[in-house]
């Protein structure tokens, strides 16, 4: 909270960031007065991620209802929606379990030459997939998607699946798509992307 | 059909990939888009992280790289 006093903007769009991530633990006034005051859009967008992630949503409701309408900022007012729609939720038990175990210095730690990091998560079809298991069996293209755009996140995939079938040297090959959220997936699965 | 699609609703694949959450967009979350590619020995050979959407490599290139049959792609610019 102290560092979101001081006057370097990138510092306090981190600490805001930061404490978005710790919701759990941050003061609700705090973000709340951050979502109601700070002159920093990206600071109030991470307030109002942080009220969701601790479930205020649903205790906040008229309240956030009506700042929502005062907010100039198009993000803000989106972040504060998904806020309301967390209800009384917040974040995901699962979530927070794969954050309690997660250690820091694993962030930004993939380099080329060096050996892949561990990556085990759930795949949206059903199971799970450790990539560790793959090893001495196939060459693996993982692919972090930005949403669902169309055609370019999705074309990336169409793109690498037309080249697999069509050459025998790439038949092995394995790729995976990345995405963190469930509801884009579904969309992106579907075939109903924006379009963007 | 459609390559398996991967949940980290944590980001904490992606954040240990060093994409998590560097973009805004429309959605409640995302991430840079981005293209690895791992090799069978679990080697990481190529990683291509980058600022905007639709900035992607070129599938045959990745394959090519994905088979092994081209020498190391030079450091990566980020």
């Amino acid at each position: 909270m102290n560092a979101l006093k001081g006057a370097n903007e990138e510092i306090r769009e981190f600490a805001a960031q930061t404490l978005s991530f710790l919701a759990t633990h941050a003061p609700r006034d705090s973000l709340l007065a951050l979502l109601e005051s700070d002159a920093n859009p990206t600071v109030r967008l991470y307030a109002a991620d942080g009220l969701g992630a601790a479930g205020h949503g649903a205790a906040l409701a008229e309240r956030l209802e009506a700042l929502r309408t005062l907010e100039s900022d198009r993000d803000v007012k989106k972040h504060i929606g998904y806020t309301l729609s967390r209800g009384a939720t917040g974040v995901d038990p699962r979530v927070l379990a794969d954050l309690a175990g997660f250690e820091p210095s694993r962030i930004d730690s993939a380099r080329v030459g060096e050996p892949a990091p561990k990556i085990d998560l759930e795949s949206y079809s059903g199971g799970r997939v450790r990539l560790s298991d793959l090893r001495r069996v196939a060459p693996v293209v993982l692919v972090f998607l930005y949403g669902d755009t169309r055609p370019v996140c999705h074309g990336q995939l169409v793109q690498l699946r037309q080249a697999i079938a069509e050459n025998p040297a790439f038949a092995d090959i394995r790729v995976f798509a990345i995405d963190p959220h469930e509801r884009v997936a579904a969309r992106f699965l579907l075939g109903v992307g924006t379009g963007e | 059909m459609e390559p398996p699609l991967l949940l980290d609703p944590s980001l904490v694949a992606s954040a240990t990939h060093g994409v998590a959450f560097q973009m805004g967009i429309y959605i409640e979350i995302s991430t840079r888009p981005a293209t690895l590619v791992i090799d069978r020995c679990g080697v990481l050979r190529y990683a291509r992280r980058v600022t905007s959407f639709s900035n992607r490599p070129a599938p045959e290139e990745v394959l090519r790289i994905a088979t092994g049959n081209v020498p190391p792609a030079p450091p990566e610019r980020r």
